[in-house]
C-alpha cells in the first residue's frame, strides 16, 4: 500500500544541514494499522509527510499503491492526496466555519456535487458521533471533539489510507482512548489502512498491528507489536519499553532481593499466560519464587502479562529454574541493576 | 443654527458627498490592486508556497518606498503619472490616482500581515486533501484572515478619509477642502468646526462598523 525505499531528507537551515531522515525504508500493508514510535525530533513527522509529499524526500522513492508518487504531475498529485487522509496533533480546523462546514467545504473545493456533499458530511459526522454538534464552531468544542471533526473531514474524502501525525498527543488519557477506539473502528469497519506516528507507547500497544521504532532519523527496529515489545533487540526500543512498561524497584529493596537470589522479569504472551509455569518450576527445581510486582497490558489482539519475580534458592538450582522458564514460551529477562 | 444651515448646508453636503466618492472609489481600486499584491507577498516570501526572493524583494521594497512618502508630497510628485492614467490632474477624478497609489500598498501590507496570522497547519491540512493553491488562498487563508482584514481595512478607510482632505490642493473638493478654504483661508471658524464634527462622527461610525463586522466574522 505504502512503500518508502531508502528515503532521506536533509533540511538546510542557513549553513547547517539537518538530516531528518537517513535511508529510511518502511512498508505499510493494506488494511493494517502501522505505527512509528520515536522521541521528539526523531524525524517521525518528516517521515509521514513524505507519504503525501507535503515534504519532498531529498533522495529515495515513495510508492503508494505501486505508483512512484514523485513522478506524478501536479494534477495527479492532488488527486492522489485525496486518497490519503491526514489528521494532525493540532486538529487544523477552520476557526471561521462550523463543524458541518469544516467537513463540507473541502468536498466542495474538490468539486463534489451538492447532494453527495450533504450525504457524506452527515454520514461521517454520524460515524464520529458529532452529528448533533453540526452547528458548533471549533472554539466551542473540546480537543477530542475537534479531533473527531478532523477525522470526519479526512474520512469524507473516502480515502484508502489515513495518516495520523500525533493525533492523540494533545489529549488527556480518557479522550485518547476514545479517539483510539474510533481509529480502530475506522480501520475495521471501513477497511482504511492507518499509518500513524506517536511518541506514546500506549498508542502503539492499543491499536497497532506492526510498529517501527525510530531514532535520530533512522528506523532501528520493525516488526509486529508483540514481537518488538516483548523481545526488543535495540537499545532504543528497550528504552521505550522500560520507560513505560517495566517496574521500577527502589534501590534498597533491590539490594536485599539480589542478595538472596535472582530477580527476573517474565513476560507472558497470549496462551503462555495459562501455563502454570511458576508452580511447576518451584516444585521441580526446589526454588522459592515470590512475586514482587505484576501487571497486564492489553494489545490490539492479545494481552501481555508482566511479572517481576524473585527466585530464591541454590545458585545452581536457580539458574536451572530460569532455563526452564525460558523453554516455556515465556520471555525471561534477568534484572541486574 | 437655521441661518448657518441655510448658508452652509448645501456646501457641506456637497463636500460630504465628494469625500465619500473619493474614499469609496479609491478604496475599491486599492483593494483590487492591493489584494493581489498582498497575496503575492505571502506566496513569494521565504517558506511561502511559491517562494521567490526576487519578486518578494522587489514588491516589498516598492511598497516600502511608496509608504515612506507623505501623501501631500506624493500628490504632487506623481502628477505626470496621474495625468497619464486619469487624463486629468484635478477634480475628484484627478485625486483618485494618488489616493490609490498611497492606499494600495498599505492594503497589500495589511492583507499580508493578516494572512500570515493564519495557522499554517490549516493550510497544510487543505494541501493534504489535494486542494489547489488558488482555492486555498481564497477559501482558507482569506477566509480565516477575514476578521483581521476587516479591521485593517477599517484603518485604511480612516486613513483615506484623512488623505482626501488634502485633495483640495488639486481642486477635488470634499470636506477637508471646505474646512481649509472657508475655515482657514476666509476665516469662518464655524464651518471648520462643523466639518471637524462631521469627520469625527464619520470616523467613529466607520470604526464601530469595522469592529462589529470583524467580531461577527471571527466566530469565536
Ligand atoms: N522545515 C524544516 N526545516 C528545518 N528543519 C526541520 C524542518 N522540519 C523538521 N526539521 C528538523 O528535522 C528533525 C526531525 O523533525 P520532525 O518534526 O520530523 O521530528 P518528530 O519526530 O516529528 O518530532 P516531534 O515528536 O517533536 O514532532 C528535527 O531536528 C527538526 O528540527
Ligand atoms: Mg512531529
Amino acid at each position: 500500500m505504502i512503500k518508502l525505499q531508502h528515503v532521506s531528507k536533509t533540511f538546510s537551515v542557513g549553513k547547517n544541514k539537518i538530516e531528518a531522515l537517513k535511508d529510511v525504508s518502511v512498508e505499510v500493508n493494506r488494511g493494517e494499522i502501522f505505527g512509528v514510535i520515536g522521541y521528539s525530533g526523531a524525524g517521525k513527522s518528516t517521515l509521514i509527510r513524505c507519504v503525501n509529499l507535503l515534504e519532498r524526500p531529498t533522495s529515495g522513492k515513495v510508492f503508494v499503491d505501486g505508483v512512484d508518487i514523485q513522478s506524478l504531475n501536479k494534477k495527479d498529485l492532488l488527486k492522489l492526496r485525496r486518497k490519503i487522509g491526514m489528521i494532525f496533533q493540532g486538529y487544523n480546523l477552520l476557526e471561521t466555519a462550523n463543524v458541518y462546514d469544516n467537513v463540507a467545504i473541502p468536498l466542495k473545493l474538490e468539486g463534489i456535487s451538492g447532494d453527495e456533499i450533504k450525504a457524506r458530511t452527515e454520514k461521517y459526522l454520524e460515524i464520529v458521533g458529532l452529528k448533533d454538534r453540526s452547528k458548533a464552531y471549533p472554539s466551542q468544542l473540546s480537543g477530542g471533539q475537534k479531533q473527531r471533526v478532523a477525522i470526519a473531514r479526512a474520512l469524507a474524502h473516502e480515502p484508502e489510507v489515513l495518516l495520523s501525525d500525533e493525533a492523540t498527543s494533545a489529549l488527556d488519557p480518557n479522550t485518547t482512548d476514545s479517539i483510539l477506539e474510533l481509529l480502530l473502528k475506522v480501520n475495521r469497519e471501513l477497511g482504511i489502512t492507518i499509518f500513524l506516528i506517536t511518541h506514546e507507547l500506549d498508542v502503539i500497544q492499543r491499536i497497532c498491528d506492526r510498529v517501527a521504532v525510530m531514532d535520530k532519523g533512522r528506523i532501528v527496529e520493525t516488526g509486529s507489536v508483540v514481537d518488538v515489545f516483548t523481545r526488543p533487540t535495540e537499545a532504543m526500543t528497550k528504552q521505550f519499553v522500560h520507560d513505560e512498561a517495566r517496574f521500577r524497584i527502589p534501590p534498597t529493596i533491590f539490594k536485599d532481593l539480589i542478595a538472596t537470589g535472582k530477580l527476573v522479569n517474565l513476560t507472558f504472551i497470549g496462551e503462555s499466560a495459562k501455563d502454570p509455569a511458576l508452580a511447576t518450576m518451584a516444585k521441580r527445581y526446589d526454588v522459592l519464587p515470590s512475586i514482587i510486582a505484576g501487571g497486564i497490558d492489553q494489545l490490539k489482539d492479545q494481552s501481555i502479562g508482566n511479572l517481576l519475580v524473585h527466585i530464591k534458592g541454590d545458585q545452581g538450582k536457580v539458574d536451572e529454574a530460569i532455563h526452564f522458564l525460558k523453554s516455556r514460551q515465556i520471555v525471561v529477562e534477568e534484572v541486574s541493576e | 443654527m437655521a441661518d448657518f444651515l441655510n448658508q452652509w448646508g448645501g456646501a457641506i453636503w456637497d463636500g460630504f458627498i465628494q469625500t465619500m466618492q473619493m474614499t469609496v472609489i479609491s478604496l475599491l481600486f486599492s483593494i483590487i490592486i492591493g489584494l493581489p499584491l498582498g497575496v503575492l507577498l505571502v506566496l513569494t516570501r521565504k517558506n511561502g508556497q511559491l517562494e521567490n526572493v526576487v519578486i518578494y524583494t522587489v514588491v516589498n521594497s516598492v511598497i516600502n518606498v511608496i509608504r515612506s512618502i507623505p501623501f501631500i508630497i506624493l500628490l504632487f510628485f506623481i502628477l505626470p503619472f496621474t495625468k497619464a492614467v486619469a487624463g486629468t490632474t484635478i477634480g475628484v477624478r484627478g485625486v483618485i490616482v494618488p489616493l490609490v497609489v498611497a492606499c494600495a500598498p498599505f492594503i497589500a501590507r495589511l492583507l499580508e500581515s493578516a494572512m500570515l496570522e493564519v495557522n499554517r497547519g490549516v493550510i497544510e491540512a487543505y494541501q493534504s486533501m489535494g486542494i489547489s493553491t488558488p482555492k486555498i488562498i481564497w477559501h482558507v487563508i482569506i477566509r480565516e484572515a477575514r476578521s483581521s482584514i476587516i479591521l485593517g481595512l477599517t484603518i485604511a478607510i480612516i486613513g483615506l478619509i484623512g488623505e482626501t482632505a488634502m485633495a483640495g490642493f488639486v481642486g477635488a473638493g470634499g470636506l477637508g477642502d471646505l474646512a481649509y478654504q472657508f475655515g482657514y483661508v476666509r476665516f469662518q471658524p464655524d464651518v471648520m468646526y462643523a466639518v471637524i464634527i462631521i469627520l469625527i462622527v464619520i470616523v467613529q461610525i466607520v470604526q464601530t462598523i469595522g469592529n462589529v463586522v470583524a467580531r461577527r466574522l471571527k466566530k469565536n
